[in-house]
This record gives structure tokens, C-alpha cells and sequence, in this order.
């Protein structure tokens, strides 16, 4: 019953996957890329959490859990603002 | 003299509870995954910049639910975990999902307060002094 939940498991977690893929090419035309990888990263976590309910061994659990904090700092790091820089001294704005 | 409830019983229940539990868990995460593709799609094509946003809330919305589902089947699990590696491969599982719980929460709340900064103001309600 476990070997079959695993199984089930891992073929949402593929269909995530792929969700993911489509939605993220999806967002890229409308909303640019940074949103369009935002997208694709929350559908990749969505997977790497169902992976991390299936974790038995402890390189499992760390593949999982790295995977996913990897994830979330990608997610908060294109969260942040784009920062110009300063324009250069001397320079006037007509 | 018999007893009331034999470990092994017990071992048995919970581990059927613990298997409802998560179940219900991977349910959510997949449920709120596929209805957050579907209004990503319909957000696409009417290419609202700003919806977006909004999918991506709900999404990590079911996200964070689904991981409270998750921690709840890690609580009942260390009723029965019998040796020490299983309560440390317990323990380093409950703790990632805590602190993605708890960054998902921080996001959410952020991105909450900027979908509301940026969504246009109520009729009748701007411009006038508050009382």
C-alpha cells in the first residue's frame, strides 16, 4: 500500500512539475520573466514538499530539504526590488 | 490480566491516522496546485500583470495549509517512533516544514500588503477626511 501511495505520489508530483513548466511560459509573455520563474519556483516547491512526505532515507530528506530551501531563497531573492543605480555625478536631467 | 489497548494496536491506529493525515495533506498541496494552473492560465491570457500576484497568494495559501496537514501527521508520528534515528529523521522533517511554514507565511503576509497597496481604493472612501 505505501510502494502504491508512493507511486501515486510521485506522478502528481511529475504533473506538478509540469504544470509549473506550462504556467511559468504562460506568465513569461504577460507578466515578464522574473514573475514567469516566481511562478515555476512555488509549482517546484508544491513538488519538493509532496517528494519530502515520501523522504524514508536521510539522503532523501536532505535532497528534499535542500531542494526546497534552495527554492525559497530563489523565490525571496527575485521577490526583492530591482535597485537602479544612482546616476553618475555631473550628469543633468534636461 | 489482558491488556487494554496492546502497543502494537496502537502502533497500527496511529499509523493509519498518521497516513489519513499526510494524505490529506498532499491532497491539499495538489488541489490548490491545479486550481492555481488553471487561474494562472486564465490570468495569462487576459494578461493581467497584477493577477499574478494574486494566484500566487493563493497557491502559497494551499501550500502553507497543506504543510499544517503535513506537521500535524509529524506530531502523531512521534507517538509511535521506536528508535532514535526515526525520531531524528522525524525531527529534521518537522523542522524544514516548520520554516518553510513560517517563510511562506512571511511572503504571504508581504505580498498580501502589496496587493492591497496597489489595488485602487473604494469609491466614496478617498480623498475624504476619516472620523
Amino acid at each position: 500500500m505505501v510502494q502504491g501511495m508512493g507511486e501515486i505520489v510521485q506522478a502528481v508530483v511529475n504533473l506538478i512539475v509540469a504544470a509549473g513548466v506550462v504556467a511559468a511560459l504562460a506568465a513569461l509573455p504577460a507578466a515578464g520573466p522574473r514573475t514567469a520563474v516566481a511562478v515555476l519556483l512555488d509549482f517546484l516547491l508544491a513538488a519538493g514538499l509532496l517528494r519530502l512526505s515520501q523522504a524514508q532515507t536521510w539522503a532523501a530528506i536532505a535532497t528534499a530539504a535542500l531542494t526546497a530551501v534552495i527554492r525559497k531563497i530563489a523565490i525571496v531573492g527575485f521577490s526583492l526590488p530591482v535597485r537602479r543605480p544612482p546616476p553618475a555625478a555631473g550628469t543633468r536631467r534636461d | 490480566m489482558p491488556e487494554l489497548l496492546p502497543e502494537e494496536t496502537l502502533r497500527e491506529v496511529v499509523s493509519l491516522f498518521v497516513r489519513l493525515v499526510e494524505a490529506a495533506g498532499a491532497l491539499v498541496i495538489f488541489a490548490g496546485a491545479a486550481v492555481a494552473f488553471v487561474r494562472f492560465l486564465l490570468v495569462a491570457v487576459r494578461r493581467e500583470e497584477q493577477g499574478f500576484v494574486s494566484v500566487r497568494l493563493f497557491l502559497g495559501r494551499f501550500l502553507v495549509l497543506g504543510l499544517e496537514f503535513q506537521l500535524a501527521g509529524d506530531v502523531l508520528r512521534t507517538a509511535v517512533a521506536p528508535s532514535f534515528g526515526q525520531i531524528g529523521q522525524l525531527a529534521a522533517i518537522a523542522t524544514i516544514r516548520t520554516a518553510l511554514n513560517f517563510f511562506l507565511g512571511k511572503e504571504i503576509e508581504r505580498e498580501g500588503r502589496a496587493v492591497d497597496a496597489a489595488r485602487p481604493p473604494a469609491p466614496g472612501s478617498a480623498g475624504g477626511p476619516g472620523r
